[in-house]
């Protein structure tokens, strides 16, 4: 409830009485009239049967709104209705809002799940599971043919002072037909569509909505805890509180507009043409409203659009990112499970397997299970499900076909395609697979041709104990390996992933540079540790034109090359051109790169590869009139830092002693000695920073974006250097407190200079200054 | 170590219901170990042509798929220089419900239908594009120079 309060603005919708009348001449038919009081019958169930609500009771302290709908989980209030209500800023203002359906108090709940997991709206979901409160009112209707009995009909009551100051009851009991005369429709007006597609498309547009930070909140909040620390971003597992905290700092809606909205709940007719023609022009749904953009990518997206750009705390080097801990992507996956679970309705051992099949792609998954739910079933594995729980069995006569073993007492186990073999053979082909194949997420049937995937309660059972760890391992895994937008942090031993929505392409225009939380910095858009400011594209053809002297290069550059989806290096064995990627299976072809499905009727010779052979010698010719020599002056640049990082981490090391043996020897604090700790690393940071820099300005043309660029390089690196020396005093001069201070000083200028390069190459670099 | 009695039994099927046109007899010393012929599928270039492959069964067989390659050269755009056969039961789709049996008869299969979107033989699958005609023509001429029943040594 505590959350609940601050929504409960108070905003006195006071209405003219003609007004009232004239909503309640618009529907003849309901019994409930203005002026009724609000039954005080205890029929109503909240969460649970045994949580009982009077509605009398309820409305004694306060005024409000009840919303009847014919169903929980009914397509038309799912997916616009009681979404657009929750995203009204005018529900602030609303009072208690109660929403009541005849079902029982568990589906109830579920849908309240569904639509306010976070519990944001305040919005109350009450069952009527014997239809006792809705028939009270006269509300009912005989739903036999589509529901099974008698229902409510949609209806919107405003109550004040307890009794009813505004009916809207749809004329059309089944209210399917006439879904634009829902009531909520006269509240907050937004777009109707009834095909199942938006129906979903509604849901898990709410559920991003309703579960987390609105977007563009999130997006500036992720960008600016980058900005002021980007070691401590992490992901909140706190949503709902977040999102209550942002919803009550919303500033209160004006008073007016609680107007407007009373206003049009009192005036609008409820026949279908009046109120599509008012949709149309209506004020409310200006941007303030519920802007659809923000909805379209369920995924939190932190892409690099001109909005992003132009938001103005934004860092031009800096990609907002999120670090999850295997906990969070734990929830994570959970949550995504137990929505699909909901939504289709099926058990979430299934949910999960549909969701791999999918490689997690929601929204993917719930369109096509739409349009063809036996295909997806078939497809993922999962065709003729029953909820039997999977069992051993020992079969008389039984033979298994793998092992050929038939003892009397042989233990068996079959999935529901029937392919039976022996435990002691599934758990020998479940090891293979797990252990020797890294495969979790899409073990089939070991029968041949059978694709059923075995579920994760049939491996419950099989797995064995040696192998459970290491399966969760690989299941956990395939959330963060099928998603674009994650990444397992490369740090040895760091279990986190970093999330990172940076468009591939937009890499010649950004550095996606990420920072663990085990303080590791890495690019989020190609392999490498942090490669600022040189894009990814550049520092790959810089890597190799470094490495091309040697014969190992030589041998690598002909024998491997990357997966062009997931850019894990493949080495080519035999002559076979087509080319399965072992990590993400993507299929390819070796001789020009490009998809092997695109090679189905020129069958063996790519013609593609002729064109690209073609270009790739003009950029041989290009590259040998490249002047060795400068070359060398960058590569000697770049090579000499290098080398000094490999120092510089040497030094910090050396760090560590010196701050222990400076406690010990100044009486400093752990916390006095920290300024050492930082100017180590900053120096590593730069450093880095620097020696990128060398590539960089090797690619580039000369102009007067040059000249300032350079500058900036020299600037940062006497700033390294100068900080880099201090680390040369012997530990007795470190405890002088002018010296601490010194240290400090270029520390922060070392930051700032890097800082100020970084930010203005990847100004110019996002503008396409550098590299029209 | 004993020979699994999957291997022993898949060895017995196989001496006593053979499949037609193809053999696989184990060696004495080493009952992993097959010496195969396979008789090429009328209506195939390779029609006429006894083509001798050899087959191991590794140590985790039928965990893992049988090691298996021609030894009668072959012109095909599936079997490469050293015989190496690219088909998919032997890799990615190989599962433990497949025998020897099976495996042969795919392999039977493919000379009866070169998969020529999958080849394995650059300079085999460049020809039979190029000219179809000619390249069939090769396999014939191959099967005919490489492939023709020999006289088998008594044993
Ligand atoms: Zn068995
Ligand atoms: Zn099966
Ligand atoms: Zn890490
Ligand atoms: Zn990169
Ligand atoms: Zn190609
Ligand atoms: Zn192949």
């Amino acid at each position: 409830m505590a959350l609940r309060m601050p929504l409960r603005r108070v905003a006195p919708l006071i209405r003219p009485a003609t007004a009232a009348a004239r909503s309640f001449h618009s529907t003849p038919r309901a019994l409930v009239k203005v002026g009724d009081e609000i039954p005080s019958i205890e029929v109503l169930h909240e969460t649970s049967p045994g949580n009982r609500v009077n509605l009398a009771e309820e409305f004694a302290s306060s005024d409000g709104y009840i919303v009847g709908v014919p169903a929980a989980f009914s397509g038309t209030c799912s997916s616009s209705h009681i979404p657009s209500y929750i995203n009204s800023p005018k529900l602030k203002s609303a009072g208690k809002v109660f929403v009541v359906s005849v079902n029982d108090a568990f589906v109830m709940k579920a849908w309240a799940d569904q639509l306010d997991p976070a519990k944001q709206t305040g919005i109350r979901f009450l069952a009527d599971p014997s239809a006792a409160f809705t028939q009270a009112l006269d509300l009912g209707f005989d739903g036999t043919a589509i529901f099974g009995g008698v229902r409510g009909k949609r209806y919107a009551l405003k109550v004040v002072n307890g009794k009813v100051a505004a009916a809207h009851v749809e004329p059309d009991g089944t209210g399917y037909k006439g879904e634009l005369a829902c009531p909520f429709f006269a509240i907050v007006r937004r777009e109707h569509r009834s095909l199942p597609r938006a129906w979903l498309r509604g849901l898990t547009r709410l559920q991003s909505a309703a579960a987390t930070i609105p977007p563009t909140t999130r997006k500036r909040k992720a960008a600016e805890a980058t900005i002021l620390s980007p070691t401590r971003e992490t992901t909140s597992n706190k949503k709902p509180l977040a999102s209550a905290a942002k919803v009550e700092a919303a500033p209160p809606t004006p008073v007016t507009t609680g107007m407007d909205s009373d206003d049009d709940f009192m005036s609008h007719g409820s026949s279908d043409d009046e109120l599509l023609l008012d949709d149309s022009g209506d004020d409310m749904s200006g941007p303030d409203d519920f802007d659809d953009e923000d909805f379209d990518e369920p995924d939190p997206e932190f892409g690099l659009g001109s909005k992003e750009l132009e938001a103005p705390r934004r860092q031009a080097h800096i990609v907002p990112f999120k670090v999850f801990d295997p906990a969070d992507i734990q929830k994570q996956q959970d949550d995504i499970v137990d929505e699909v679970n909901m939504i289709l309705n099926m058990s979430k051992e299934d949910a999960a397997i549909l969701l791999r099949h999918f490689r997690w792609n929601k929204e993917r998954l719930l369109e096509d299970y739409m349009d063809r739910p036996e295909r997806v079933l078939e497809a993922a594995g999962l065709a003729s499900t029953t909820t039997e729980p999977p069992q051993l069995e020992v079969i008389p006569g039984f033979m298994c076909d793998i092992c050929c073993e038939d003892g009397d007492d042989l233990q068996t186990f079959a999935m529901k395609c029937g392919h039976r073999y022996c435990v002691d053979c599934y758990r020998h082909y479940l090891k293979q697979k797990i252990k020797d194949e890294g495969e979790a997420a899409r073990i089939q049937c070991p029968s041949d041709g059978c694709g059923r995937i075995l579920d994760s309660r049939s491996l419950d059972l099989l797995v064995t104990e040696d192998l459970v760890d290491r399966y969760r391992e690989l299941l956990n895994r395939t959330y963060v390996e099928d998603k674009d937008s994650f990444k397992w942090c490369p740090a040895p031993d760091c279990p986190n992933a970093v999330q990172c929505s940076v468009k591939k392409s937009s890499l010649d225009r950004v550095v996606p540079t990420v920072e663990c939380r085990c303080s590791f910095r890495f690019c989020f858009g190609c392999p490498n540790p942090d490669h600022q400011p040189a894009p990814c594209e550049q520092v790959k053809r810089w890597l190799k034109k470094c490495a091309d002297d040697s014969e190992t290069a030589n041998w690598i550059s002909a024998n491997t090359k990357e997966c062009p989806k997931c850019q894990s290096t493949i080495e080519k064995n035999g002559g076979c051109n087509h080319m399965t990627c072992r990590k993400c299976k993507y299929e390819f072809c070796w001789m020009c790169m490009g998809p092997w499905s695109e090679h189905g009727t020129s069958w063996y010779n790519c013609n593609r590869f002729e064109e690209k052979s073609g270009s790739e010698a003009r950029d041989a010719q290009t590259k040998s009139r490249t002047s060795l020599e400068r070359y060398l002056h960058y590569y000697n640049r770049y090579a000499n830092h290098e080398q000094s990082a490999k120092l510089d981490k040497d030094i910090a090391q050396k760090t560590e002693k010196k701050m222990v043996q400076l406690q010990s020897a100044s009486g400093m604090s752990w916390i006095e000695v920290q300024y050492l700790n930082s100017a180590s690393q900053s120096l590593q940071t730069c450093r880095q920073t620097l020696k990128w820099t060398y590539a960089f300005a090797y690619y580039l043309a000369r102009n007067n974006l040059t000249e300032i660029f350079e500058q900036n390089q020299k600037d940062l690196e006497m700033a390294v250097e100068n900080l880099s020396e201090m680390f040369e005093k012997p530990v007795a001069d470190l405890s002088d407190a002018k010296l601490k201070v010194d240290i400090m000083d270029k520390t922060s200028y070392c930051n700032k200079r890097r800082i100020i390069l970084l930010e203005d190459t990847a100004t110019n670099l996002a503008e396409g200054e550098f590299f029209p | 170590m004993a020979l699994p009695k999957r291997i022993i039994k898949e060895t017995e099927r196989l001496m006593a219901e053979p499949v037609p046109g193809i053999s696989a007899i184990p060696h004495e010393d080493n009952l992993r170990y097959f010496d195969v012929e396979i008789h090429g599928p009328a209506s195939s270039p390779y029609e006429g042509g006894i083509f001798k492959l050899e087959l191991f069964l590794p140590e985790d067989y039928p965990m893992t798929a049988p090691k298996i390659r021609f030894l009668t050269k072959i012109f095909h755009p599936n079997v490469d220089k050293l015989g190496r056969i690219c088909l998919d039961v032997l890799k990615n789709n190989w599962s433990p419900a497949l025998q020897i049996r099976t495996i042969l008869l795919s392999i039977q299969a493919l000379l009866g239908a070169p998969n020529p979107d999958d080849p394995l033989a650059d300079d085999v699958a460049k020809h039979w594009k190029a000219d179809e005609q000619a390249a069939i023509e090769k396999a014939r001429e191959w099967t005919r120079t490489y492939a023709q029943p020999q006289p088998q040594p008594a044993s």
